[in-house]
């Protein structure tokens, strides 16, 4: 569901033409951080600037066309799961777990229950891996080092140097959530393990207990992390104040009772005084709140809230969303830690945390969380059943499948004809809820941040480590560990190039 | 496609890694203890040779030997790295003239901290990973580097006649990085 803003508004840049030409004094300017990008990769993005040399405008772009929703038309809906978890080589479980729930609708079908349970191990599994990496490999030399440290040393490396344990601690993190997955599902990487109706084999005795003997040692990785990371708070002030702070819809799943949700759940939203704007909400009518503009200066579609209009519906999705609407998690420890989350912004209503810096934290609340979801689910009596996966044919030509990936929440929407060819799909990634949150979050901090016609180091970073705090899809595969590749050129409205600041 | 794997090959029985509470490990190495790794993209033709070794290797009865197919070097390779008494890495480059196999007896690892700024990416070198084991685990192995030379790199599963042709080389080298034998 799309709408085009029609021709590109005076004074917006396009997606993939820089400007060209010569400074005129006391003009508005115009700041390009390209190369060109793909949702995984690199970011551009433009900073205008105005007479005083101060921002007054932002647009973080996305600049590659991925067209999976276009080039699964006349795919048999069987092979959904297998080809959208090609979507993503970092969280394939996500797609590969609401591919198959849209199958699920599409068979017209209530799947096992221990079927349920094994596809909620995977999915945590998954967020485990992927949250480790965002905040161990990505993030951390920005959070141990200092926004400002030396670029030669703020990398991994430079973690490794300064608290080795806390780097071991994110390699057994990543590498633990990726081994439940190779167990489970066969391979660390687009595993074929979860299929329309269930899942293609039930879990062993021995997996079982091997998965489980790994959960303390996990556990206390994430403990030491958290306790290392509490204290580096008092740093981060005015990062915390700039980083995308702002009143937003918050946008996630919850369960029943109205806990923490990551397979199942119903849509709940909250605005940023607390207040419960939407509820109970089947998300497979997703499309009666939720509409996507398209913008030409990015080929990430922006979805915003219906109800409250374009774009002032923006809303935020992940982490920080889903410990916003969530009224509790449902788990020992992770409950005692989403007191302390919630508590990190003292003049806030309802408790509600509106800095995306703290992203960081929930991702770490949400890896205990997921430890002890994944511990409980595992010692459920019927976890080892052979009863996995319930057989049909199409008896509906359209479904819908909802989960929470790790970076927030994962719509896949099919249509078939009587064959089970597919006919339509619309895609909502997490990256995507979050685009309009993105856009304001660069603006708000080039805004503290990036002052003149010059670029500091230390500003360069800051307008990546927002970007990072999202953990978009594209900071991900950058291939560069606490580096984005970016190039920040500064340009005069006519186009002549002031600055170029580049690395990666 | 193709799945990672990974096998140990003893004809002793080893207990597996055991790590401590911090992560750490406070196990010596195994004195015998080989480590192949061999990694690339077993869809991209010739790039798939070091994979065809390990599947290879994975089928004899060398003693000692632990094998792992990957398509990449990533920093959880670190930690077995750290207990091995040596390491063997098998690859495909462009580097190296065609059809050629190429021996480096050891891979030099020893380098500035300022250099993983720049090539700490998913494309971890060898020389990278066992840096990151001596100091993440405090110890790394001497290590072998066995690379052909690819032909075709294009989207395929079987390797070039000239790459082929190298196996028995690289199996024999890692043969003689066991325990000095012949390769059967």
């Amino acid at each position: 569901m799309t709408t085009d803003s029609g021709q590109p508004s005076k004074g917006q840049p396009s997606a993939d033409q820089p400007s060209k030409g010569q400074p005129s004094a006391g003009q508005p300017r115009r700041i390009v951080i390209d190369p060109v990008t793909r949702i995984e990769g690199h970011a551009k993005i433009t900073l205008q600037l105005d007479p005083s040399g101060e921002v007054s405008d932002a647009w973080f772009h996305v600049t590659q066309f991925r067209g999976f929703e276009k080039l699964a038309e006349g795919r048999p809906f069987q092979e959904m799961p297998a080809l959208m978890a090609r979507t993503c080589g970092i969280c394939p479980v996500s797609h590969l777990i609401a591919a198959s729930k849209a199958c699920d609708a599409l068979l017209a079908v209530e799947i096992p229950e221990t079927a349920v349970k094994l596809r909620r191990v995977l999915n945590l599994a998954q967020l485990l891996q992927s949250h480790a990496l965002s905040f161990f490999h990505l993030s951390s030399p920005d959070l141990l080092l200092g926004m400002d440290s030396d670029p030669g040393k703020r990398h991994l490396f430079g973690v490794l140097e300064t608290n080795p344990q806390l780097a071991r601690d994110g390699i057994a993190l990543r590498k633990s959530g990726q081994q439940i997955i190779e167990w489970l599902g066969g391979k660390r990487i687009h595993p074929a393990w979860v299929v329309p109706g269930g899942v293609n084999a039930p879990l062993t005795l021995e997996t079982r207990d091997r998965i489980l003997a790994g959960i303390p040692a996990a556990m206390q990785a994430v403990q030491r992390t958290l306790e290392a990371f509490k204290p580096l708070l008092e740093n981060f002030k005015a990062e915390i104040e700039s980083f995308a702070n702002f009143p937003s819809l918050f946008l996630g799943l919850v369960g029943k009772n109205g806990e923490l949700e990551h397979y199942d759940g119903q849509i709940r939203v909250k605005d940023s005084d607390g207040n419960t704007v939407l509820d109970g909400v089947d998300p497979s009518g997703y499309l009666e709140f939720l509409d996507e503009r398209v913008e030409p200066w990015s080929y990430l579609k922006s979805p915003y809230y219906k109800p409250l209009g374009y774009p002032g519906g923006l809303y935020r999705v992940g982490p920080l969303a889903r410990l916003n609407v969530a009224s509790h998690c449902g788990t020992p420890r992770a409950d005692a830690e989403l007191a302390w989350f919630r508590s990190l912004e003292p003049g806030s209503v309802s408790s509600i945390v509106r800095s995306s810096f703290h992203y960081h934290a929930a991702r770490l609340v949400e890896m205990i969380y997921a430890l002890e979801k994944i511990e409980m689910l595992l010692t459920e009596p019927d976890i080892l059943s052979d009863r996995v996966r319930a057989v049909a044919g199409v008896n509906r030509l359209e479904g819908v499948g909802v989960a929470e990936a790790p970076r927030g929440t994962l719509m896949h929407h099919y249509r078939v004809d009587a064959n089970g060819l597919v006919t339509w799909v619309n895609m909502i990634i997490a990256t995507g809820h979050n685009n309009l949150a993105m856009n304001r979050g660069v603006l708000q901090v080039a805004k503290r941040f990036v002052h003149g016609d010059h670029l500091e180091e230390g500003a360069l970073n800051r307008v990546e480590a927002v970007i990072r705090a999202y953990d978009p899809c594209l900071s991900c595969s950058t291939h560069a560990l606490g580096q984005m590749p970016l190039e920040v050129r500064l340009v005069a409205p006519d186009g002549a190039v002031l600055e170029t600041v580049s690395r990666g | 496609m193709k799945t990672p794997f990974r096998t140990r090959i003893s004809s002793d029985t080893l207990s597996g890694t055991v790590l401590s509470e911090d992560n750490s490990s406070n196990l010596e190495a195994d004195a015998d203890h080989v480590l192949v790794i061999g990694y690339g993209n077993p869809l991209r033709g010739d790039d798939g040779f070091g994979w065809q070794v390990v599947q290879a290797l994975s089928e004899t009865n060398l003693g000692h030997l632990e094998v792992i197919a990957c398509h990449q070097l990533t920093p959880e390779l670190a930690e077995p790295l750290s207990h091995a008494a040596r390491a063997v890495f098998v690859d495909a480059s462009v580097m190296v003239p065609p059809g050629v196999l190429e021996i480096r007896a050891w891979v030099n690892h020893e380098r500035e901290p300022a250099s993983m700024a720049q090539s700490f990416t998913h494309h971890l070198t060898p020389a990278h990973l066992l840096a990151l084991a001596r100091t993440l685990y405090g110890r790394a192995p001497q290590a072998t580097l066995i690379t052909v030379g690819a032909v075709n790199l294009s989207h395929a599963e079987h390797l070039s006649p000239e790459v082929k042709a190298m196996i028995p080389g690289a199996l024999e080298a890692i043969a003689r990085d066991v325990d000095g034998a012949s390769w059967p």
